[in-house]
This record gives structure tokens, C-alpha cells and sequence, in this order.
């Protein structure tokens, strides 16, 4: 027998070159029965390595980390027990501490300080050589090896000697080890590469970087044993140890935090108590039979699992949020659940929408639920805080998340190693011109080459992120429980595992997601005087101002992709507006579900169902699977699938891509269908539209939740449109659309926006009867501070007043200057520039302390030079450049006066037939190519009256591609196309407005570069 | 003042040739920014302004140059004319202040200024120049005053002359009495004139590449080559007369016991035909190390002169585990650096010899050698990138007869081959 217990997977960044599971893999492929992973200050691969090797009989999976130590050699520990194990998890987070990301060290007096508990006899100790190995040795007396490698570079003589002398003066055993990088031999390249990009070099220069062999691979026993043939102890030291290494990642035994449960109550009594108070609140009129049912159904699971904790915990975050009037609402597939409904954690009641609750718990799925709940995104922080303060940030920490490396950026990177000369050439850039680049590699064939790299560097971790809003919360330390390291973010801390791993050791997480919209509704709510509940259902002219795509701002349906479908749907109920918010994704596009839904919504077909079952299944959305619970319920009703085994299949659905485990699952479901007299060719449409939700789908739940925040952003711009868009401007960064495309939305819509003004904008934009005072938060560049000043110092009477009294950097005053923020002085913007920059001298002098300069003398506020206002599109123009919007217009108004600009404008042109040809200018706003498309490109174009679609071709968008990826205005020429409300240009031809070769152009305003 | 301004593209680089040429119409020549300047106020007697104008084209047509011409009282006026091509100084645009600070370097200094009158609607000269002059240095500071002062009497800027740049050239007229026609006479005037030489060299911080000597001998009738010429490329930088003598010595030696002179030399003439700049380090009295290196160089020089460049060569480790490319030629003594790799033979065999394994012997087919003892392998891969896919481990053998050979067994074909020597 042998183990391997010196081995890195690929979260060893830039050294390891295999994921985890092939090495576990490999192992067993050799007869290996135990191995440890050791990766490098982490134990980031153990959950996926444990997941896989459980299935693997009599495999030893043992847990270790390699922890770089301060002025010495690496030091690896292996976990024997839970409290070794804690031990380990103590030691990697203070390896971690106060250190910048990547650079975690330990010192030898943390080593000993921490490992005086008494759990630290729970460690094996692995040292590489004798540096400090006297005081390893008072540590970890008999746990401690010195490893021992035979590498056949031809230094393995020398290693031997040096340790052999240290084994004689010290007594510490000889442990035998390949000191594995990789699991084969032929994965040795991509460890070449890795070792070129962490030391930027190339492979031709990289020279004794490198490897001068390809033999640290997983051996097996026997080629162990030959190599080390006259240390037959060093092996036996290797079993030794596995044998010693008791602990496995499944005792991770998991408490929730439950010391604020009240007296009397378990946790799942409590829960029982919260529930059915909950339904008396939703059920004003009496829990109806069904729910009741349901409710007793869900609490007998609940319990069966142990989640009652879980429910608790999220209940008391929403409760937290409600108290403090955050606005949020659970979403996804917790909307299946009338607990999580009645407990007020989601917002849809599931038995009125007849959702499928083993879509979020079932006794199969061995997971543990996942509840996300969306807060307002400008007071998510609040929550995040009360969670740290009520837990500790020893028992609540953020979950990580794993980025890996992208294809794109993948290639460019390791086609650097292989001295392609990619300079600063962006990663699109370098695949497009890659046969151009290639000549400069000095390495034959090195597009195959490189190919072969990327393909085997497929989902490698690349580094860790914050799982946004991803928290884990535990009843005992975290850090006993895994790594806790510090994030990017500042004052983050994350746990060094993802979601899924946490998935796979049963360990809970709770998501605390922000989302902007509810911000914006929060606000505009409060202005309106008004509660999310109290909002009237089924409103008719709200259905109708979607159905004309009149959405700009609003929640799910203001993509140009929504829009299109706004027009096409025409949606007259919230359950259209379910379906319309699950139908514009990858999922129904590819599955090729859109248009059959579409002609049946309209009565140009008819649906048609096999079966009685199919036709309660399928009828609500008229014979076409749009959601993933439907497939899940025809596999259940019609396929003899239990619950579990439905949701095995919709997650088989889900990793299809990159799995292929779906056809197994498949065929099952196909023949059942078959089985139970469905027509094969029907069968078959099904199979494959369950093939389109491998690309991403919404399941119902979750398209529902966002449908009643979609309705309520419709009704509130339908019937308060000023203090919507008030909402949405405060509450910016968010939407798919500018805050310029938002004022001019509003004033198409009769609303008044006044400018940003010195004595009357707040900070925030603010609501001046039934008008809109743009705020100074939209002033660019100006900080929180300055504002506040600005603001205390009211009432200005002059530019001199507000100048002497606010000490804001020129550059920004020359911003406001020119953005007209002083009209309210009655000086035009030159005027008020001329008198700022008499301005700034003298307080230049002021900040640095200096004589004035006898040549600065002090401008006469008096003198009487003036100049001409700015014209229009320059006014325009420079609002733009101040506040990223401008209240005095569109700047399509003023590029009209150009004689080669078609003067019809977008709300005249969508009046136009079906196929007309056409020729329309407008601002460009939005540029997209969908994976899903098939090489079209999709685009939008405004005026001062408008949003008009664009649709370009592959052949167009290739002939035109420099000018519609560089320009801000556009001349577009097409051909309209019209299906029902839905209308879109399909491009021809594009030009520029501007032309340096157009002296007319060139006449309106330098100030088009802005632009 | 009249100012002739020839406006270049950023990316001309022949702005001294041009001005050496525009010498043939006016002493008075300049180099400006991007710009050669020509005081063309006196050529009125020889050349009309158009016609200069004219020539000014042809040569720069000659030169293909595309420059732009413009003529006007001052210099600044007269190079934006010619940058711009507008017909009067007050359309000239306001990018141009730069110019009037000065018309010899360029300036980021007024770049904001220019931003802020641009955003004033100021894009012209004349509408600067109408600008109070108190309101533009309390806006603009003391660098805005002296713009606007420049652009008021931009004839106060004066004319910078161009100065040719000289080669180092040294020559001597020999007596005719002495009859000068040996080697050991010639080096003895070679020596004075190679003094002067390494004189200026010093003088301007240079080292020379390349010489030219030129020989100039009496021309009796018989004399076939009376101005022979020979050319000295040094592959390190010389400067000393003492480390120039002997390749001059060597040199000619040689070529004159091949053909001695035809008859005796009225002129020696040594031009420096390429120079570098030297380190710029003051000789150091006391330290011979300056001295040594100037020695070193001497002699390698005279090496490759007489062996040619590819047999004089330093053996410099290369960072490869493939043997045979460890090393690579350099004429700078390497700088020793660490390595991980093993000891390696002294000698590696530029092509490997088959040998075949027998029981413990190994043999060729002239050789036999009994193998005492053996340490390895040591396993060493091909540069999978340049499509090496062998492996080969090595071994280090000693034989019966006390030899230390390095020997390697191919992994993939088991071929082995010996290809060092231990000494």
C-alpha cells in the first residue's frame, strides 16, 4: 500500500494543474486507497474532491493543507480529526489575516500560539526540510514527517543526503512522496503554462522556471516503490500516516445559530407558531382547505430534514428588513413554498399559481433549500450589518465565489506563453487577428497548440470573488468550520468555498441580493403615499401601456429584447406578464418555444394536447413547456417519476452543457411519455424544448415574484410617472437605460424637469409640484461633501457669493459653468466660465500658501468682457458632460438643422406600414449580440420622441462595424418591420452624422467628440 | 525680418538634412518644432519670395519631405501659417499659442488655456489678441501673459543659427623628402594622428566603430592604386591610441607583405566613420581595471580580425536542460550565474555517439567500455512546444579505465548514446 499525501489540485492558482476530482479519479484508476489534497494556504477543493469520492468505495479522502510559512519552507498539516481538522481551519484563517489577497504567511509564533489547544494533537505535520524542524518537533513531536521526493532532475542524490542527515540528528521519520502537481503524465504541459503566466514568461524564455520533467504526476504504488526501493519505510510512513487520518468532511455537522428561539420552543415549534400566525395574517378570511394542506405538508418535510432553523433564520432577516421599512421580497424557487409565503419571505401566494413545492425541497434532493430575498440595493448594507451584529463575524461569513477562466480570455492569456505577441490587443481583438499575431510566435502549430492548452484548462479556478450577498451562517465558530480569508472588497471577509460546495456538505446559505428596482419602488411608493399592496391588481391601461412598449424604467420588460416582446405578447394579465418575463431568455429562444406560444396567444393556432394530464399541464401556457416545473410535473404525472427524481431531471436539464447527463434521464422521461400513449413526434417536440432549458430558464415561481414587481413599476410610471422617474433617479446606478433616456421618457410623458439650480436642487433629484428639480448628486465628479457644503451655504445671490463659499475643484466648476448651473445668476455659461477662471488663481495661491505672483493680478469682477451663449447642441452637449443628462432638450433637436439628417421622426415612423423603407437619425443607446441571436445585432436608436429597435444582419453589421461601434449619432436606413405593436427597423445602411469630412457638421459644434 | 517656415510631419526625421540644404539660400537658418526656419529678409537681391517659395517645393520634393510652407515677419506667425494654411495671422487657431511661447520646443503648458478659451468660443488668434491683456494673466497666470505678449511682438523671438554637425577627421601631409614607404615610418605618423583622433573622441564622450584610413601616394606613372583605402570595423568600441595601434599595426602588416605600397605617402587621413557614446566614466588613475578592459578588447579585436568572427567566442550557459543548447557564443565574458541543474560534463560531443548496452558493458563499434559504477537517471523531457517529445534519461557512468562519461538512453526508441566526458 501507498497514499499520496503531498498533492496540489488546481486551487493551488498558477501551480496546480488538475481539478480535484480527476486526481481523486486517478487515484482509484491506480489502486491508490487514500490520498490527501494539500492544496496551498486552502482547502478550497476538498467539498468538490469529498462529493466525488464518496461514491467511490473504501476511497480514503484525506484533508490537508500546505500553509506558507514566514522565513522557511512551506509546512503541510493534515487533519487526523474534527478538532485537528478545527485546528487546520484556525491556522489557514490567520494565515489569511491582515495579509493583502494571494500573500498568506504564517509565523512560527502564531503556529505555536494557536496549536497549544489541545485539539492540535488532531494534526499530522509535514515539513519539507530542516529549517526550523527543532521546533516543529516540540509542536508536533511524533505527528511530524520530513517529506521525501525523487523528482529525476539530478539533484535527488543531494536531497537524500540532506535528508538523511537531518533524520539522523533529529529522529523525524522519512515520509516518501511525489509531491504531485497533476494527475498524468500528459497534463504536464498545462503546468508549464500555468508556471509561464504566473512568471510572465514564455515558454521559448522561461528556461529553469520549468520543470525539467514531467514526473510530478500521481504514481502509482509500485512505480513508488521502485523509486524509492531502499527506503521501504518512507512508504510505510505514508500509510502510517493515512491510517492515522480518521476525519472526513461529512462530519461537518452542521448547527444553526438558535440562542434568540424563546423559551419553551424548539426550533420547529417555533416555526409551527410563525406559520400559522402568518396565515391568519395573509388568510384574513380563513386558511383555505388547500393551503392548509399545504402548509401541513410543507411543515412535515421541513421537519423530516431538520430546516426549521433555516426558515427561522430568513424570517428573522425579512422581519429585521420590514421593521426598518426595507423593501424586499424572496424570489426564485422559495416562491414555490406557501411557508416561505405565509412567513412573508416571498410575495406570491403558490397555491393560487398551483407552483410545485419539490421544486425548492424535496426528501431526494439531498441539498439543502436555497432562499434568495432581494432588499432595496441602497439599504442592503443595513442587513448585511445586522447580520454580522447579531451573529458575529466568527459565525457569519460571506460565501465565496469561484471565477474561472473565460475562453477568450483564456486564449489570449496562454497564447502569451507561447510568445504571440498580443501587446494590449484585448481578447476579442487577439482571436480576431489571431493568424496575423500567430507570426510572431516562434513555436510551429501554435494555434493547435494553444487550442489543446485552453481545452484542458476548461473551468479552471482562476481566483476567488464574494458571492454577492452569499452568507453561511454557523452556531459554532466559522473558522472552525472552513478557511475564512479576506475578499477584494474592503472589510469582506469570504469563506474559501462557493455555493456549491456548500451544497455538497449540507451547510446552509442564506443570499441577501440587492436589487436596485426596489430601491426606486420604495421611494416612489413613499411619495405617492401609497403600500406595495395597496396598489389596484389587473389595472387594464397598465396592460396596455406595456402592450405598447411604453416601459422605459421599469422592472423586467424595458430591454429592447422585452419591448420587442411587449408589442409581440401584448399581455392582458398577470399571468401574461409571468410569461412574458419567462419567454425573453436563452432557455424558450433556443428550445424554439416563443413563436408557438406567440401564434397560439393570438389564435393563429391551436394548441393541442395528446392527454387530459398534458392539457392541465401544459394548458396555461397553451400547450408549450415555458417553465422548468412543467417538464418536472409531466416526468412526475406522466413519466411515474417521484417528486425527487423530477427535480434530478431538472437539474440534469441544468448541466447538461457541461455534463451530458441529461440523455440518460431523457430517454427515461421520452419512453415513459411513449408509454403512456402520447404521439412520439409530440414526445419529441417536448424532449426537445426540455433540450432548450439546458441554456437558462426562469422556473414559474420566480418569473411570478418579478411579475409583481414588473406590474407595480408599470402602474406606478402608468399613473405617477414623475414620481416614478423620481424613484428611479435616486436610486441610479440601475435599469438598462441612462438617466438622460429617463428624463426625456418623462417629459414625453408631460413631465416638467427643471435643471440642477444652487438654491433649489437638494442632493437628490426632488419633486417640485408635480415637476422634477434634477438633484446635485448628478453633477459629475462632485463629491458627497462637497455637496453638503454647497448646500449649507444657501441662500448664493451671485456667482462671486457661491464661488467665495464653496471651495469645489475648477475643473468641476467649469463643468457646472458650462452646464448652465448658474443661469440663476443671469450669466450665460461663457460668462460664468470667465468669471471662474479669474477665480482660480487666487485660490490656487490660498491652498498652497504662495505670494501672488506679481503677474496675477486680480480680474476686475466688474470687466466687461462677454460673450456669446453656447448653442444649443453645445449646451446640450455640456449638460451632458456636467449631469450625464440635460433638461433643456434632446440634442436630436438641434442635429434636425443638419441638411442630411431625415427629419421623420421615431414616433412617426412607428405609425408607418409594414415594410416601408426608411430613413431615420438618432442617438444610439444600446448595442447588443446575443449568443442566442445567431450572429444578428440588435440595437437601439433615440430622438425627442422616442425608442426605435435596429436589427442588423451579420453581412450589415460586418460592412458597417466601425461605424456603428464608434459612433454616438447615427443615420440609419431600412426597411420597418412590424409584428403586431412590436416594431423594429431592419438596418441597411448606416452613416455618421458627424464627419470630419463634413464642413456642415463640422459647423454645428467641436463639441461632437464629446459625443 | 521676413521668416521662411518649412511646417514638418511628426514623423520626419530628415529636419537637419533639409536644413543643411535650405544653407544654399541664407546663412541664417534655424530649427524650430517640427520646423526649419530661413531668414530669407536679404535674399530679395538674388530671389523673389515666390521664387524661394518655389525652390523651397523642389526640395522638398527632392528630399520627399512633405512639408508646408508659409512666409511671414516672425517666426511663430509664419510656421502656424504654414501648419494651418490659413491666409491671415488672426484666423490662425488658438492651438498655435504654443508656438508663440516658443517656435522651438514644444509645450503642454498652455494646453489648458487653450481648452478654456476654446470653451469661451476664443478659437482665433485675432479674438484672443482682442482679450483685455489684465483679464488673461488674472485668468491665465504669468504663462498666459507672456503668450499674449509674444503674440503682440512675436518679432522679439530671435533667430537660433543652425550649426552643422561635424565628423571627426584628422589628416597630415607627409615631406616628400622623407619618403614615407615602410610600415614602422607610417605607424609613427599614424600614431600622432590617432592621438588627436582619440583626443576628440574623449573630448565628445564617443567611442569608434568603424575607421576609414586613406592613403594618399605620390603618382608616379607606374602607381596602378595611388589612393588606397582601408576600412577598420572594431567589434568592441575603441577610443585609446594604444589599443588602436596594434590592430592598425596587424592589419596593415599583413596587407603590406601582401602588396607593399606602390610609392611613398604624401597624405594620411583617418576619418571616423561611426561612433557610440563611451560611459561617460572619468578615467580612473588608480584602477587598472579600465586599462585591463581596454586591453581585453585589444586583443579580441585582433583575434576576430585575423580568425574571423565565428571562431572567437565566449561559451555562455543558456537557461535549457536540453544539453546540447546550454550554452550559446558571446564575446562579452559572461556573468556567472546560479543554477539548479546537476554537474554536467566539461564536454558535450556535438553529436551524440550510438553505443549499445551489454550486460555491464557498453560498446561501439571501435570501443568497449566496462561500467564501474552509475548514478542516475536523470530524466530530462523535450521542449514539447517545439514538438520534442522524447525523453531521455542520463546517467553518469565510470568505467574500468577510470573514465567519467555521460551517457543517455532515448525513452522512446531505447536508444542510447554517449554524449560527455567528465575530465
Amino acid at each position: 500500500m501507498y497514499a499520496e499525501l503531498l498533492c496540489k489540485t488546481n486551487f493551488s492558482f498558477l501551480e496546480g494543474a488538475s481539478h480535484s476530482e480527476e486526481l481523486v479519479k486517478r487515484a482509484h484508476e491506480i489502486g491508490l486507497q487514500s490520498l490527501a489534497l494539500t492544496d496551498r494556504n486552502g482547502v478550497y477543493g476538498l467539498p468538490k474532491a469529498y462529493w466525488y469520492a464518496k461514491d467511490i468505495p473504501g476511497f480514503h479522502l484525506i484533508t490537508g493543507a500546505e500553509i506558507t510559512m514566514h522565513d522557511s519552507s512551506p509546512l503541510t498539516l493534515l487533519a487526523r480529526d474534527r478538532g485537528g481538522y478545527a485546528m487546520l481551519c484556525r491556522l489557514l484563517t490567520q494565515a489569511h489575516a491582515d495579509k493583502p489577497k494571494g500573500e498568506a504567511v504564517l509565523r512560527l509564533n502564531e503556529l505555536q500560539e494557536t496549536l497549544r489547544d489541545s485539539r492540535s494533537r488532531g494534526l499530522y505535520a509535514i515539513a519539507r526540510d530542516g529549517s526550523q524542524i527543532q521546533d516543529y518537533s516540540e509542536i508536533f513531536e511524533d505527528r511530524l514527517s520530513l517529506a521525501l521526493s525523487r523528482q529525476l532532475d539530478g539533484r535527488d542524490d543531494e536531497r537524500l543526503l540532506r535528508a538523511l542527515k537531518i533524520h539522523r540528528e533529529t529522529g523525524v521519520p522519512l515520509l516518501a512522496s511525489n509531491d504531485v502537481l497533476f494527475h498524468e503524465k500528459k497534463r504536464s504541459p498545462v503546468q508549464d503554462v500555468l508556471t509561464c503566466i504566473k512568471n510572465g514568461k514564455t515558454l521559448v524564455n522561461a528556461g529553469f522556471e520549468l520543470k525539467s520533467n514531467h514526473e510530478r504526476y500521481l504514481k502509482s504504488e509500485l512505480e513508488m516503490r521502485r523509486l524509492f526501493h531502499d527506503l521501504p519505510q518512507a512508504i510505510e510512513r505514508s500509510v502510517e500516516l493515512a491510517q492515522g487520518c480518521t476525519f472526513s468532511l461529512s462530519e461537518l455537522k452542521y448547527r444553526y445559530p438558535s440562542e434568540w428561539i424563546p423559551a419553551g420552543f424548539s426550533a420547529q415549534t417555533y416555526l409551527i407558531d410563525l406559520v400559522w400566525r402568518g396565515a391568519k395574517s395573509r388568510f384574513p378570511n380563513g386558511v383555505p382547505e388547500k393551503a392548509r394542506k399545504q402548509i401541513e405538508h410543507e411543515l412535515s418535510l421541513i421537519e423530516r430534514l431538520g430546516y426549521a432553523d433555516y426558515f427561522l433564520t430568513i424570517e428573522d432577516i425579512v422581519s429585521f428588513a420590514r421593521q426598518r421599512k426595507i423593501l424586499c421580497q424572496g424570489r426564485g424557487s422559495a416562491a414555490n413554498s406557501i411557508v416561505c409565503f405565509v412567513l412573508g419571505i416571498t410575495a406570491v401566494n403558490p397555491i393560487q399559481m398551483n407552483f410545485l413545492f419539490e421544486r425548492f425541497i424535496s426528501l431526494e434532493r439531498k441539498e439543502p433549500p436555497d432562499i434568495d430575498v432581494d432588499f432595496e440595493h441602497e439599504r442592503r448594507e443595513e442587513v448585511i450589518q445586522y447580520i454580522y451584529g447579531k451573529y458575529g463575524r466568527d459565525r457569519a461569513a460571506m460565501v465565496s465565489a469561484v471565477v474561472t477562466y473565460q475562453d477568450r480570455s483564456l486564449f489570449r492569456e496562454v497564447a502569451k506563453t507561447f510568445g504571440v505577441e498580443v501587446g494590449t490587443l484585448s481578447s476579442r481583438e487577439t482571436q480576431a487577428r489571431f493568424e496575423e499575431l500567430s507570426r510572431s510566435s516562434p513555436v510551429p502549430e501554435v494555434r493547435e497548440k494553444i487550442e489543446a492548452i485552453t481545452d484542458e484548462m476548461e473551468r479552471f479556478p482562476r481566483h476567488l470573488s464574494i458571492h454577492s450577498g452569499g452568507f453561511t451562517l454557523s452556531a459554532d465558530p466559522i473558522i472552525e468550520i472552513v478557511p475564512v480569508e479576506p475578499a477584494r472588497m474592503e472589510g469582506r471577509t469570504i469563506i474559501q468555498w462557493d455555493k456549491n460546495d456548500l451544497d455538497y456538505l449540507g451547510l446552509l446559505k442564506v443570499d441577501v441580493l440587492a436589487l436596485g428596482m426596489l430601491s426606486a419602488l420604495n421611494r416612489t411608493l413613499l411619495a405617492v403615499g401609497k403600500e406595495l399592496y395597496e396598489l389596484p391588481p389587473e389595472d387594464p391601461e397598465t396592460y396596455k401601456m406595456i402592450s405598447r412598449a411604453d416601459t422605459v424604467g421599469t422592472f423586467q420588460v424595458e430591454s429592447r429584447a422585452q419591448m420587442n416582446m411587449s408589442g409581440r405578447l401584448r399581455p392582458e394579465n398577470f399571468y401574461d406578464l409571468v410569461i412574458q418575463i419567462a419567454i425573453v431568455r436563452p432557455g424558450p429562444i433556443v428550445g424554439k418555444m416563443v413563436h408557438p406560444y406567440l401564434k397560439r396567444k393570438h389564435g393563429l393556432e391551436k394548441a393541442v394536447y395528446p392527454n387530459e394530464i398534458l392539457e392541465r399541464i401544459l394548458g396555461k401556457t397553451l400547450g408549450v413547456p415555458l417553465f422548468q416545473e412543467q417538464i418536472m410535473k409531466i416526468a412526475i404525472e406522466l413519466g411515474g417519476f417521484s417528486p425527487g427524481e423530477a427535480d434530478l431531471l431538472r437539474r440534469a436539464i441544468g448541466a447538461w452543457r457541461s455534463s451530458g447527463s441529461i440523455r440518460e434521464v431523457g430517454m427515461k422521461l421520452f419512453d415513459a411519455l411513449l408509454k403512456n400513449g402520447v404521439p412520439e413526434d409530440y414526445a419529441q417536440m417536448i424532449f426537445e424544448q426540455m433540450k432548450g432549458f439546458a441554456h437558462y430558464g426562469f422556473p414559474e415561481s420566480h418569473a411570478a415574484s418579478f411579475a409583481l414587481l414588473a406590474y407595480a413599476s408599470c402602474y406606478l410610471k402608468r399613473y405617477h410617472h414623475a414620481e416614478f422617474t423620481y424613484g428611479l433617479l435616486n436610486s441610479l446606478p440601475m435599469g438598462f437605460y441612462a438617466a438622460h433616456t429617463l428624463i426625456d421618457d418623462a417629459k414625453s410623458h408631460g413631465v416638467t424637469v427643471h435643471p440642477c439650480d444652487p438654491n433649489l436642487s437638494s442632493y437628490e433629484t426632488t419633486l417640485e409640484n408635480g415637476a422634477l428639480r434634477l438633484g446635485l448628486k448628478l453633477i459629475q465628479g462632485i463629491s458627497e461633501n462637497e455637496i453638503k457644503t454647497l448646500i449649507a451655504g444657501r441662500p448664493y445671490h451671485s456667482l462671486a457669493d457661491f464661488l467665495s463659499r464653496n471651495p469645489i475643484r475648477a475643473d468641476i466648476l467649469e463643468r457646472l459653468a458650462m452646464g448652465n448651473f448658474f443661469a440663476a445668476f443671469g450669466l450665460n455659461e461663457r460668462d460664468a466660465l470667465w468669471r471662474i477662471l479669474a477665480d482660480a488663481i487666487p485660490k490656487t495661491v490660498r491652498a498652497e500658501k504662495t505670494q501672488l505672483d506679481l503677474f496675477q493680478v486680480s480680474a476686475n469682477p466688474g470687466d466687461s468682457v462677454r460673450f456669446h451663449s453656447l448653442p444649443t447642441f453645445d449646451g446640450i452637449t455640456n449638460d451632458y458632460a456636467a449631469y450625464h443628462a440635460s433638461a433643456r432638450g434632446h440634442p436630436m433637436v438641434e442635429l434636425r438643422r443638419i441638411k442630411k439628417i431625415p427629419q421623420t421622426r421615431i414616433q412617426e415612423i412607428k405609425r408607418l406600414a409594414h415594410n416601408t423603407p426608411i430613413s431615420v437619425s438618432g442617438l444610439l443607446l444600446v448595442r447588443q449580440r446575443p449568443p442566442t441571436a445567431g450572429g444578428v445585432t440588435f440595437g437601439a436608436i433615440e430622438d425627442e420622441t422616442g425608442i426605435l429597435d435596429l436589427t442588423l444582419f451579420q453581412d450589415v453589421y460586418a460592412k458597417y462595424k466601425p461605424i456603428f461601434l464608434t459612433n454616438c449619432f447615427l443615420i440609419i436606413r431600412g426597411t420597418l418591420q412590424k409584428d403586431g405593436d412590436a416594431v423594429n427597423v431592419l438596418v441597411r445602411s448606416i452613416a455618421p452624422v458627424f464627419s470630419e469630412r463634413d464642413p456642415e457638421t463640422l459647423s454645428i459644434s467641436v463639441s461632437q467628440y464629446f459625443w | 525680418m521676413r521668416i521662411l517656415a518649412i511646417a514638418l510631419p511628426p514623423s520626419e526625421t530628415q529636419q537637419e538634412i533639409l536644413a543643411e540644404a535650405c544653407l544654399r539660400f541664407s546663412p541664417l537658418v534655424s530649427l524650430g518644432a517640427q520646423a526649419v526656419f530661413v531668414e530669407i529678409g536679404r535674399c530679395h537681391l538674388l530671389y523673389s519670395e515666390d521664387s524661394i517659395r518655389a525652390r523651397t517645393q523642389v526640395l522638398l520634393s527632392r528630399l520627399g519631405i512633405a512639408g508646408r510652407i508659409a512666409i511671414a515677419d516672425d517666426l511663430a506667425t509664419a510656421v502656424s501659417l504654414a501648419r494651418t494654411q490659413k491666409k491671415h495671422r488672426d484666423q490662425i487657431p488658438v492651438e498655435c499659442l504654443p508656438t508663440y511661447l516658443s517656435p522651438y520646443e514644444t509645450t503642454d503648458l498652455l494646453d489648458e488655456m487653450i481648452a478654456s478659451l476654446k470653451r469661451l468660443g476664443i478659437g482665433e488668434l485675432g479674438a484672443f489678441l482682442a482679450l483685455p491683456r489684465r483679464s488673461i494673466a488674472a485668468r491665465f497666470g504669468k504663462i498666459g501673459l507672456f503668450c499674449r505678449e509674444n503674440c503682440e511682438f512675436p518679432e522679439r523671438v530671435p533667430l537660433r543659427p543652425f550649426q552643422a554637425k561635424s565628423r571627426i577627421e584628422e589628416s597630415e601631409r607627409i615631406d616628400e623628402s622623407y619618403a614615407l614607404i615602410e610600415l614602422e615610418p607610417l605607424l609613427f605618423v599614424l600614431k600622432k594622428i590617432l592621438d588627436r583622433v582619440s583626443l576628440r573622441l574623449r573630448g565628445t564622450g564617443k567611442l569608434a566603430l568603424r575607421m576609414k584610413l586613406s592613403l594618399s601616394l605620390t603618382p608616379h606613372s607606374h602607381v596602378t592604386e595611388p589612393r588606397p583605402v582601408f576600412d577598420f570595423v572594431f567589434p568592441f568600441p575603441q577610443g585609446s591610441t594604444n589599443s588602436l595601434i596594434p590592430l592598425f599595426r596587424d592589419r596593415l602588416d599583413s596587407l603590406f607583405q601582401r602588396h607593399p605600397l606602390e610609392s611613398p605617402i604624401q597624405e594620411i587621413r583617418i576619418e571616423v566613420l561611426e561612433t557610440v557614446p563611451s560611459q561617460g566614466a572619468q578615467k580612473n588613475f588608480f584602477h587598472r581595471k579600465e586599462e585591463e578592459l581596454e586591453s581585453y578588447r585589444g586583443i579580441v579585436a585582433r583575434l576576430t580580425d585575423r580568425l574571423g568572427y565565428s571562431r572567437v567566442f565566449h561559451a555562455e550557459t543558456v537557461e535549457s536542460y536540453i544539453p546540447e543548447r546550454g550554452w550559446k557564443k558571446t564575446l562579452s565574458p559572461p556573468v556567472p550565474r546560479p543554477t539548479p541543474l546537476p554537474e554536467r560534463p566539461t564536454r558535450i560531443l556535438k553529436t551524440p555517439i550510438p553505443i549499445h548496452p551489454i550486460d555491464e558493458y557498453f560498446q561501439t563499434k571501435h570501443r568497449r567500455w566496462k561500467v564501474i559504477e552509475m548514478q542516475g537517471p536523470e530524466r530530462i523531457r523535450g521542449e514539447w512546444w517545439m514538438n520534442e517529445s522524447e525523453e531521455r534519461d542520463y546517467y553518469r557512468i565510470i568505467t574500468d579505465g577510470g573514465e567519467d562519461l555521460w551517457i543517455y538512453e532515448n525513452r522512446e526508441t531505447g536508444a542510447t548514446y554517449l554524449q560527455g566526458v567528465y575530465d
